[in-house]
């Protein structure tokens, strides 16, 4: 279980996560909803330290994070994977490289048993036959599902994905958001999941919770959360219908 | 608080990537196969850049030395001469310049895009340190290449200027070439190699440094770029000029 306990993240003057709080259950997939520019992918960063809180504690399966040593630290994250916005590719390596990347780097396997690996998860990803493309030549989805299978490599227990479907057609979504419900019932992974796209909160999620103003204001199972008196489907859900109104633009 | 200037930014930058490449150099694995990796990209991207600026260097000098030989008859001096300017300054200023404007500007460019394109975010969640995968064997490659390309600008430079004073002044080899060495020791040779290996360490980590200045889109990234340009030229100057001044009192004595 992760634990993030009153987080406080400042950019110059601006303060963007104002003692958040949050628990990530084992086992389940929870969703972060929030507006664009709200703090979802600085909170990811934070638990992976890639940034630094100016204050608040962080467990990582009971152990304090942000006090750890760098030893510690590295230990700590390594049962995290994270797919990142547009996948952040190597784009110096074809796709089977990106994907053999990690395990090759850390000399975690054979190069025959990596190949192996690395057929494998492009097969369960669906790219077996792009293995030898570079990746100026994937489309937005197909860079996701090399991303996400070089993320899976390093076998995390824990899986962050950063607006896994921004940007992608409703066919490339769609695909990319199986993928993500395949992944985390066949290999039992943790799943985080910061999005403010609704149909893949409702596809996914289990626990629903949005973060709003620094904190996460709600937090709820999906089946309540999409319930028209609850707190989430009222400030963000239905917020779009409430705003064309308040504009004159409904379409009801 | 007072925003910081950019420049300070890129200061601070430059010297975090000094203190963490010694850190990363003493405490992390010692990254062999990509520093051969980088060697040969560095010696593949910049060598025909070395060569032709090397083949104008040397006419260039060999220019002057055989127009003003032949305004005051001292055409036997023309290879010496020609030969003393390239392997005691030309060829490690002249290098040094186009090897920061094409290797430098592109370690800056590529570190800096991967920064905006979270590849170096994607590292460092695979467990791989930046400095490590990244900076080390660019940095270390480039001090080795620099002086390789010094060494390679000495031959072109020197075999283009015969080659021309042959052509323009009819000086035959044994001529251009008969005093040249005779006044040039190793110890000139190897002050130039030695500045440039100096050189190629601080022009290369002062670029790949600049590549983790905090860009937000390519604007600010193409002003970082010209700041890591900006700063190697002044940088391999000063080095230039400090150990040229030192090693010259060293061997002569100080200007009386």
């Amino acid at each position: 279980m992760i634990v993030v306990e009153d987080i406080w993240v400042k950019f110059g003057s601006k303060e963007v996560l104002k003692g958040l709080n949050l628990e990530i259950p084992e086992g389940k997939t929870t969703v972060i909803l929030g507006r664009s520019g709200i703090g979802k992918s600085v909170l990811l960063k934070c638990i992976l330290g890639l940034l630094q809180p100016i204050s608040g504690r962080i467990f990582i399966d009971d152990k304090e994070f942000l006090s750890a040593s760098k030893a510690q630290k590295k230990e700590l994250t390594a049962c995290i994977g994270m797919l990142l916005q547009n996948g952040a590719l190597f784009d110096s390596m074809n796709v089977e490289d990106n994907i053999a990347f990690p395990l090759a780097y850390h000399k975690r396997a054979t190069p025959t048993e990596i190949k192996k690996k690395v057929y494998e998860y492009a097969e369960l990803v669906g790219i077996r036959d792009s293995l030898h493309l570079m990746p100026k030549d994937l489309s937005g989805g197909m860079r996701r599902k090399v991303a996400l299978a070089r993320a899976i490599m390093l076998h995390p227990r824990y899986l962050f994905y950063d607006e896994p479907t921004t940007g992608l057609d409703p066919t490339s979504s769609a695909i990319v958001e199986i993928l993500i419900r395949q992944l985390k019932e066949q290999l039992n992974i943790t799943t985080l999941v910061v999005t403010h796209d609704i149909e893949l909160v409702k596809f996914l999620g289990e626990d629903v919770a949005l973060l709003e103003d620094g904190k996460i204001l709600y937090k709820e199972a999906k089946t309540q959360a999409f319930k028209e008196e609850s707190p989430i489907f009222q400030s963000f859900i239905a917020s779009r219908e409430r705003i064309q109104r308040e504009q004159g633009f409904s379409n009801r | 608080m007072k925003p910081k200037s950019e420049w300070a930014i890129a200061r601070n930058t430059i010297l975090s990537a000094y203190r963490d490449f010694f850190y990363w150099l003493y405490i992390g694995q010692f990254p062999a196969k990509e520093i051969w990796n980088q060697f040969r990209q560095v010696i593949n991207d910049g060598w025909l850049t070395i060569f032709w600026g090397s083949v104008v260097q040397g006419i260039f000098v060999m220019w002057l030395g055989g127009f003003y030989g032949d305004q005051f008859g001292g055409y036997r001096w023309l290879g010496t001469i020609t030969v003393f300017g390239v392997l005691r300054e030309f060829s490690v200023l002249m290098s040094s310049v186009l090897f920061a404007a094409r290797v430098g500007t592109a370690f800056t460019v590529e570190i800096g895009s991967m920064q905006m394109s979270e590849q170096i975010s994607a590292l460092k969640i695979m467990d791989i340190e930046p400095t490590t995968y990244l900076v080390i064997p660019r940095v270390l490659a480039s001090t080795i290449a620099l002086p390789v390309f010094v060494g390679f600008s000495f031959g072109v430079a020197i075999i283009s200027s015969w080659i021309l004073s042959d052509v323009f002044w009819d000086i035959s080899f044994q001529q251009f070439f008969l005093n040249a060495f005779n006044y040039i020791g190793g110890d000139i040779i190897a002050n130039s190699l030695t500045r440039s290996f100096i050189i190629g360490f601080v022009v290369s980590l002062n670029a790949v440094g600049l590549g983790f200045y905090p860009c937000d889109g390519a604007q600010e990234l193409g002003r970082t770029t010209t700041k890591s340009m900006v700063i190697n030229i002044f940088s391999l100057l000063l080095i230039d000029l400090i150990i040229g001044m030192a090693s010259t009192q060293i061997s002569m004595g100080a200007p009386s």
